[in-house]
């Protein structure tokens, strides 16, 4: 054999080796696991058989319509449930990881918390963008409250109807709190013209396209004309602004005629001067925003036209107090229904902690039989054996508030509570 | 000259060195005494004010008495025990001595500062004069400086009156728009003025000369555990009291939380909802324990 025949041959080899060397190298590219089923998709289902009918929704999630199981799921183990590769959030946040922006003046709280399943399926749904139901059913799943008040209210804001996206985006906004699209006014007066005479008539020519439509009208619906939320003070009921504004066409408008609670004892004299007769104020009555602290000056969801519901306006300053409660197991049953104002005075009082009786015993006795209670010695009479300027009374064994104690009390054992004062029987 | 400079230098130094060393470190209470009243009389009933001045003496607002007790204090006991009750003054919620030894208290009920003379002589109400509108004053709490300026705290229009000591108006200190509300003002030995924002929990400071507050220091609403409700200044000292907490938080010049004393309780030494702290010349520090109606006196060391 001569040197040019054997170099041909020993070409030809190493073609037919390397050949077949990739034929092998692609084989293994297309099923590197040697799984039974090449198709990812088809090996799946042929356990999860059932999932057959989710693939058949309307809308299917890109990862899930590729076959791509393995995308959001680990084979064999995880350290999340479902055999998620990585938790919830940050699987969602892999893909989605732009939908809030970083100067978001408000996000949807079950964003924040990476609960995306809670309004998306993650395989398929029949409605848009996978939500686990359509329009404002799904809004309402959470927002139970809003949805029954929308279903009493005798008028209902045609946007609501149309649905909750119409004003709202889901994730995150950049424009507003409380997700709006836009910020109020503007929000309002992209559908509200107010420049129209209907609209300035109504609104008594003052030029309430700069103001916040919320701080009377309830957007969502409303058993009051005019969607006005449901206590409305009474100079708005009655039209009659300038009882506390500068007329309309001041340079001021808006400003009012007085600050603090010298505005409101216009008509509120007897209350105003009842609560500064009192040595103890709830200072924020007499701070410049005065009543207005607490109080909506035009219209509120709740009664007495408090900003929120009590537990939430007293815990907005109290928050050390609301903090404390939040964490105790034994709670006096007006603070856990969030009744602060069962015991205490909002405005002023003559005792401490804004409580008017004289002493606890007579505050507490307005729900607490006491004699039916315990036959231990309290009141005006019964020296502390502690400290001779206190008297014995419900607040020497109990908390007010409460403790994690049984019945409120002070201390999680009769020894501990009663030796103090009883130090004959110290062990 | 070298010598004198380096003299100055090293002064400056010690001077600068002892501030810094007073604002860096924790005030530490030492508890000296608890005070309950006098056999003759009622005790103390939910006093809220407490003044210091020299020798030992201390005037206490003993607020559920309707009345203001003149004490003086030495080896560790109560020497001298006046109380003091005229109609002109109610429910006493704060009260303040002037360098000159007078009395200043603020009457709860209606919300008025009144001044007595040395001895508790009824001299009247201060009346406010010169004031830019609105006319109506609410004093939450006031100061009497150490050159005898009165600052009110007027919650209702959101600034500090500064008067003089006959109550004519000098200037007037907005207060911080960002505040939530400020509680409670104090005067510092330079002349500054502190303002206490109860809910927001900060604090801010308006130097002897300047028109408005700017924050002092870094936000300390993390390290307040409970709403402050008032505060003392006393030789490079802020002293804050969290009435819920029974303690009192020590704050620096510089604004920076420093630490924390006392505990919350019943027992001598612990407080019950304090409401005011005041600092003597011997480095006492006398606090108006509220609801366990007393006063206590404890050594402070700095």
């Amino acid at each position: 054999m001569n040197a040019t025949a054997l170099t041909w041959r020993l070409k030809l080899s190493l073609v037919v080796v390397g050949l077949l060397a990739g034929h092998s190298v692609a084989l293994s590219q297309q099923n590197p696991y040697r799984l039974k089923e090449t198709s990812q998709r088809a090996l799946c289902l042929s356990c999860h058989a059932d999932f057959e009918a989710t693939l058949k929704k309307r809308f299917v999630h890109a990862a899930v319509a590729s076959g791509d199981c393995s995308s959001c799921h680990s084979p064999h183990v995880s350290s999340h449930e479902k055999l998620l590769s990585e938790s919830p959030a940050q699987l969602c946040a892999s893909c989605h990881g732009d939908l809030v922006p970083a100067s978001a003046k408000s996000t949807h709280q079950v964003v924040a918390d990476g609960a995306c399943a809670k309004c998306h399926d993650p395989h398929a749904s029949d409605n848009a963008a996978l939500l686990v139901a359509k329009g404002n059913d799904l809004c309402i799943s959470c927002h139970q409250d809003l949805g029954d008040a929308v279903a009493r209210a005798k008028f209902r804001h045609r946007p609501v109807q149309d649905g909750c996206t119409t004003c709202h985006t889901p994730h995150a906004s950049e424009a507003s709190v409380a997700l709006l699209k836009t910020a109020v006014p503007a929000l309002c007066v992209q559908c509200h013209e107010p420049d129209s005479p209907a609209f300035v008539t109504r609104h008594r020519n003052y030029p309430v396209a700069q103001a916040s439509c919320i701080s009377c009208h309830d957007p969502h619906g409303s058993s009051q004309p005019a969607l006005l939320l449901d206590n409305v003070h009474a100079p708005l009921r009655d039209q009659t602004c300038t009882q506390c504004h500068e007329p309309p066409g001041s340079a001021t408008p808006f400003a009012t005629k007085n600050v603090g609670f010298e505005l409101c004892r216009a008509c509120h004299a007897e209350l105003v001067t009842d609560t500064f007769a009192k040595p103890r104020l709830h200072w924020p009555v007499a701070d410049r925003q005065g009543c207005a602290n607490c109080h909506s000056p035009h219209a509120s969801r709740q009664p007495k036209l408090l900003k929120s519901d009590t537990a939430s306006l007293c815990a907005a300053c109290h928050e050390d107090t609301a903090r404390k409660i939040a964490g105790v197991t034994s709670k006096h049953a007006p603070v856990r229904d969030g009744m602060c104002t069962a015991c205490h005075s909002p405005h002023a009082s003559t005792g401490v902690y804004l409580m008017d009786p004289p002493s606890n015993v007579v505050a507490c006795a307005a729900c607490h039989d006491y004699e039916q209670h315990s036959q231990h010695p309290i009141g005006e009479k019964v020296v502390d054996p502690r400290n001779p300027n206190l008297r014995v009374d419900c607040l020497s064994c109990h908390a007010g508030h409460g403790t994690d104690n049984k019945y409120m009390l002070l201390a999680p054992t009769n020894i501990e509570l009663c030796t103090p004062c009883h130090k004959q029987y110290t062990r | 000259m070298r010598t004198l400079l380096s003299i100055v230098a090293v002064t400056t130094a010690l001077i600068w060195g002892g501030l810094t060393l007073v604002s860096a470190e924790n005030a530490r209470f030492r508890f000296l005494a608890a005070v309950y009243g006098d056999t003759a009389g009622p005790g103390l009933h939910l006093p809220e004010g407490v003044a210091c001045g020299p020798g030992g003496l201390v005037i206490v607002a003993d607020t559920g008495n309707d009345r203001l007790v003149r004490l003086t204090f030495d080896e560790r006991a109560v020497k001298a025990w006046t109380p003091i009750t005229m109609a002109e003054l109610t429910a006493p919620t704060q009260v303040q001595l002037d360098p000159a030894g007078r009395i200043y208290a603020l009457d709860g009920r209606r919300r008025r500062v009144v001044r007595l003379s040395a001895d508790g002589q009824f001299l009247g109400a201060l009346t406010v004069t010169g004031v830019p509108p609105p006319s109506t004053i609410v004093v939450k709490a006031f100061q009497i400086g150490g050159d005898g300026r009165v600052y009110v705290l007027d919650v209702l229009s959101a600034r500090v009156l500064v008067l003089d000591g006959d109550g004519r108006f000098q200037k007037a200190l907005p207060l911080p728009a960002d505040a939530r509300f400020v509680g409670d003002i104090a005067v510092d030995d330079l002349g500054s003025v502190l303002a206490l924002d109860s809910i927001g929990r900060r604090l801010y400071v308006a130097r002897r000369d300047a028109t408005a507050f700017s924050p002092l220091g870094p936000d300390i609403s993390g390290a307040l555990v409970s709403m402050p409700t008032s505060l003392a200044a006393d030789r490079g000292l802020i002293l804050v009291v969290e009435g819920g907490a029974g303690s009192i938080a020590s704050i620096g010049q510089d604004g920076a939380f420093v630490g924390r004393q006392l505990v919350s309780g019943w027992r001598e030494g612990a407080l019950n909802h304090p409401a005011r702290v005041c600092v003597n010349d011997r480095d006492e520090a006398w606090v108006a324990d509220r609801d366990n109606s007393r006063v206590q006196v404890f050594t402070l060391g700095r």
